[in-house]
């Protein structure tokens, strides 16, 4: 495998993993979340800390990042639990700024605009991954297991709930189930596999600063989600797939790399678009996303 | 009085915007959703601009009104191309925000492959001399879009109050499909709302250009606070969204001179977050 193929299925990997968890938030329970991003960069920078203060091995550090990612999810699944449709858009976005503002602000923790650099590369039972192509086998392994995981969780009668809670809160609350429980639950896991994905972008990387985990970022995996399909298992795979593939397709008919990046966000605002309009269960999806 | 006339600036761009977000969310039963008033913002000012730089620094008046049309027609277009349709097919308003949010990212790609990523300013000598009010210089533009922004809420606010068009935007927030039962004709209203909403849009744009200058997503930040000062006033609260907006520049630029201007957008949207978890009712409450 060429270097730069890995690379992209890297990049695919992680994408992937963001994307099916938010689909558990929005697909799945009904939850659309405009934080994301803003969990993705807690897991990358909690990695990224922990390495460099106390010297956390990868896996440590991995594990480390995703407690943090649970334990800051719980609040605010508590918190937003009575808020639905365009509020809960409105209150995660406006805690992705909080979240941002914290990434570009606290310099003694974060090093603010500079970023961390010299994340080192994961060494797992004394295997170093540090290229690409190892790279590529590792990010592959830990997407197939989170979509392993998320696929249990969903036929699961926990996921039933979830699509209940989706489908009509009242009613699901009123069959006697605890519906914030539930909620704090997908949230959870959701937090929990996006800090995943950000340690793993964070260690792949090497270096990571705030515009990493922009608003647009979210929106970015968002539409990955609802152009693959919202609440099918393939639908965010497809829809990661598609958006990180297709703009790397404008690399090849030569166009500058400034051109190509507003080209790439045209991309995915004009899917998101003819999506809502012409197809909102996107491009392999069953669920009508909002009708 | 300089901090209070930059205040009132920068709450006369924060109000227009929210005049923007509150009429359009009018037309849809109260629900927030038009973050693609950023595009209008920006077309605005790159409207503007545009004539400056080509046809020379004494035509800004022209450009106003180049600026002012591009709001228009742009907020039309986005409105019979994406929000007509999604109404039609009885969507959630979550779906409008989603669909918003797309034209947002897309017009502002193709505003910076036009013009350009960075941040351009218009030439120092094309802007209009201010004039002098307590002895403090304000410049022509934050003076006229604070003028701007006072009529704008007072028109709006009598309007809705005492005109047969407030009175079917009232009755469409209020309930649009019992509202669309006996008679109201929304595409129109929400015609003549596109229209009202991209010329106040726009004329925050251009103020911002002339003052800070014009990048793709000038309007993002902007928006964000606007959308703060309707979800706490209420979409068809005029007034209050001016008391809001006022109110919120003050605290922002206050906690700018006393801690760091770099916290002033995590205690905004902080506010924001805060105010909707305590509220937890619907987003934006209906009433007259």
């Amino acid at each position: 495998m060429t270097s730069y193929a890995a690379h992209i299925v890297v990049f695919v990997g992680i994408y992937s993993m963001l994307a099916v968890s938010l689909d558990l938030m929005a697909g799945r329970t009904g939850m659309v979340s405009a934080a994301h991003a803003a969990l993705f960069g807690i897991g990358a920078y909690a990695a990224a800390l922990l390495e460099s203060l106390v010297g956390a091995p990868f896996a440590v550090g991995m594990a480390g990042a995703t407690i943090i990612a649970v334990c800051a999810s719980i609040p605010i699944a508590i918190g937003t639990r009575r808020l639905r449709g365009d509020s809960f858009i409105l209150a995660t976005l406006g805690l992705q700024m909080v979240i941002y503002g914290v990434f570009q602000n606290w310099n003694e923790v974060t090093r603010g605009p500079l970023g961390i650099s010299g994340i080192s590369q994961p060494v797992i039972l004394g295997w170093t991954v540090d290229t690409s192509s190892e790279f590529a086998i590792l990010v592959t392994a830990c997407a197939v297991t989170v979509i392993v995981v998320v696929w249990l969780l969903v036929t699961s009668p926990l996921g039933r709930v979830l699509h209940g809670i989706r489908e009509d809160e009242t009613f699901v609350q009123a069959c006697g189930k605890r519906v914030l429980l539930h909620k704090s639950v997908a949230f959870g896991v959701s937090s929990a596999i996006a800090s995943m994905s950000g340690a793993l972008y964070a260690h792949y990387i090497t270096y990571i600063d705030p515009t990493s985990f922009t608003v647009m970022e979210s929106i970015l995996v968002l539409s990955m989600v609802i152009i693959g399909g919202a609440g099918s298992m393939w639908g965010p795979l497809v829809g990661a797939v598609v958006l990180v593939t297709l703009p790397e397709a404008l690399r090849f008919i030569g166009l500058p790399t400034a051109v190509a990046a507003n080209l790439r966000q045209i991309i995915y605002g004009a899917l998101l678009v003819i999506m809502m309009l012409a197809r909102p269960q996107g491009l392999v999806g069953r669920y009508a996303f909002g009708r | 009085m300089g901090l209070l006339f930059s205040i009132l600036g920068d709450a006369a761009v924060i109000t227009l915007l929210a005049l923007t977000l509150g009429l359009t969310s009018m037309v849809a039963s109260g629900r927030l959703y038009h973050f693609a008033a950023v595009s209008i913002y920006a077309l605005g000012a790159y409207g503007m601009m545009l004539v400056v730089d080509s046809i020379g620094r004494g035509w800004i008046w022209l450009g106003v009104l180049v600026g002012v049309g591009a709001g228009v027609i742009s907020g039309l277009l986005i409105e019979v191309l994406v929000y007509r349709s999604l109404r039609r097919l009885n969507c959630e308003s979550m779906v409008l925000l989603l669909a918003s949010l797309g034209v947002m990212v897309v017009v502002a790609n193709c505003v910076a492959l036009v013009f350009g990523n960075e941040t351009q300013f218009l030439p120092i000598a094309a802007a209009p001399a201010g004039f002098y009010v307590f002895g403090t210089n304000i410049g022509a533009a934050r003076g006229l879009v604070i003028l701007a922004a006072l009529l704008t809420v007072g028109v709006l606010h009598a309007l809705l109050r005492h005109s047969s068009i407030g009175l079917s935007l009232r009755a469409a927030m209020s309930d649009s499909w019992l509202a669309t039962t006996w008679g109201l004709r929304r595409d129109r209203l929400a015609i003549a709302v596109a229209v009202v909403a991209g010329a106040c849009a726009a004329s925050a744009g251009m103020y911002a250009a002339v003052d800070w200058g014009a990048s793709p997503w000038m309007g993002f930040r902007a928006l964000l606070y606007a959308v703060v000062c309707v979800v706490v006033s209420g979409s068809h609260r005029m007034v209050m969204q001016a008391i809001a907006a006022v109110a919120l520049s003050a605290v922002s630029q206050v906690v700018a001179i006393r801690f760091s201007g770099n916290w002033q957008d995590v205690l905004v949207f902080g506010i924001l977050v805060i105010w909707l978890i305590a509220s937890s009712s619907p987003l934006v409450r209906c009433g007259n």
